[in-house]
């Protein structure tokens, strides 16, 4: 829910208080910028994506009912203006392997997943933006509002119109999917040692 | 979906606060005692802290999404002010109706406005565009009538104390007396709401009473300025929600002057 404090920016903003809009920028434009680039996976669409996403926030704020978070109203313009830009590239086929749902495994690298060898990659940063890059779309928007927003699965859920589970279930295929990416064998087709007892879930 | 694979879409939610504490506590014993959930959950983890090792920001990210922000603010105030203009001006291919007494002045000075409820108070009305709630109509408009005499084209509006018009007396006499004046009529005053029409032109100023008008209205192709009272909204420079335009008198049928167009004071 929204804080005071945020209620109080919006309603400034609302009235055409500019200091109080760039507030909100600074406030959340790192999120914005990041969660862009790694859906966009370039820095100048990144930041073209950034300014749109601010210009309809700026041009729209009126419309903002205080709902949900500042935040998760700014996610959800990011990752519209982001799946139209990929609609706009053409590229959303070629980068997305399969749609979700587990159809189309990915073909799984040999090599097991070491997050000590992952860490120490010097381009790290870049294989994960390319291991992002394969997720089907849906399933990367909901790890990156995850992962980068910081947004609960209600949060997601809000910002995406899916329900809870959808949410859950999307974030942890996305998960093992860039694992296999990059260079896991956690995958279904994967061989499964038994279980050795239950959870406590 | 097998037991570890339930198990690690919990660990999932886990490492995202989603379970509760009862729950993480019994994942966690078994996170401790199966090698491939413990291993997903390295895994899991590992990919968490890579994803969100801080990407650099671009240096100029902040300034360009505020010029970008500027920039398109302006472009927006300039275009409001292009349609505006424009949506005015086209007003004379509009039929624009005078509603109620139009003032007939020798003086192109403002005359002073008339209190609220003055039946006598003149109107601007723009038929194709207002809505008529907008505008305090007066039930006296229906008695004028066109003049018959050749002094004063509408010897019922006609303003006595102010055109010398030696015709018929008017039907009802103008109210000035105890009309409380909101704008004066020194030229100081009319000047500055003249100056201000230029920058204030929008389709508000066609909706609202005539508080105060200068000029003349007698033959066809003559002008009138109005000073029109914004009754719809107020104006961006919220100047007394008042500005001035000049109606082309058309013709005068059924107790309703036609303007054949009208334009900003100049």
């Amino acid at each position: 829910m929204i804080s005071d404090e945020e209620r109080s920016l919006v309603r400034r903003a609302k009235d055409g208080d500019m200091a109080a809009f760039e507030e909100i920028v600074r406030a959340n434009e790192a999120t914005v910028y990041r969660l862009a680039l790694r859906q966009l996976g370039s820095r100048e669409d990144a930041e073209d994506a950034a300014q749109e996403v601010f210009l309809k926030a700026y041009t729209s704020i009126r419309s903002f009912r205080g709902e949900s978070k500042l935040s998760v109203w700014l996610y959800r313009i990011t990752c519209n203006v982001c799946t139209d830009a990929l609609r706009r590239r053409k590229e959303t086929a070629s980068l997305t392997v399969e749609t979700e749902e587990g159809s189309g495994e990915l073909e799984l690298p040999d090599e097991r997943f070491d997050p000590a060898a992952l860490a120490e990659r010097a381009d790290l940063r870049a294989q994960i933006g390319a291991a992002l890059a394969r997720l089907p779309a849906d399933a990367r928007q909901v790890l990156l509002l995850r992962e980068l927003g910081g947004s609960s699965y209600e949060e997601i859920a809000q910002t995406l119109s899916l329900d809870l589970g959808t949410v859950k279930s999307r974030i942890f295929r996305a998960r093992k999917k860039l694992c296999a990416l990059l260079g896991g064998n956690f995958s279904e087709g994967s061989p499964s040692k038994s279980s050795k007892g239950g959870a406590g879930a | 979906m097998s037991d570890c694979e339930t198990n690690q879409a919990l660990i999932s939610a886990m490492l995202d606060g989603e379970l509760s504490e009862a729950e993480a506590a019994g994942l966690r014993t078994h996170i401790a005692e199966c090698e491939d959930c413990r291993a997903m959950y390295q895994a899991f983890t590992a990919l968490s802290a890579a994803m969100t090792a801080e990407e650099p920001l671009p240096e100029d990210l902040h300034d360009n999404i505020m010029s970008t922000i500027h920039a398109a603010e302006q472009a927006t105030h300039k275009q409001k002010k292009l349609v505006r203009l424009r949506s005015l001006l086209s007003l004379a291919a509009c039929l624009i109706v005078v509603v109620g007494t139009v003032f007939s002045l020798r003086s192109t000075l403002l005359r002073p406005k008339y209190a609220t409820g003055d039946s006598m108070a003149p109107m601007l009305n723009s038929a194709p565009m207002m809505d008529d709630g907008e505008v305090e109509r007066s039930a006296d408009y229906k008695t004028s009538k066109p003049a018959a005499n050749g002094g004063c084209a509408f010897d019922d509006t006609c303003d006595d104390s102010a055109v010398a018009e030696p015709a018929a007396a008017p039907a009802e006499p103008m109210p000035e007396a105890t009309a409380a004046p909101e704008y004066d009529s020194s030229g100081a005053k009319a000047l500055q709401l003249l100056e201000l029409a230029v920058t204030e032109i929008g389709e508000a100023q066609l909706t609202g009473t005539v508080i105060a008008s200068g000029g003349e209205l007698f033959a066809e192709g003559q002008t009138l300025t109005v000073v029109l009272e914004a009754a719809d909204r107020p104006l961006d420079s919220g100047l007394d929600q008042a500005a001035v335009i000049v109606v082309e008198f058309d013709r005068w049928e059924d107790d309703v002057v036609y303007a054949r167009s009208v334009r900003p004071a100049e």
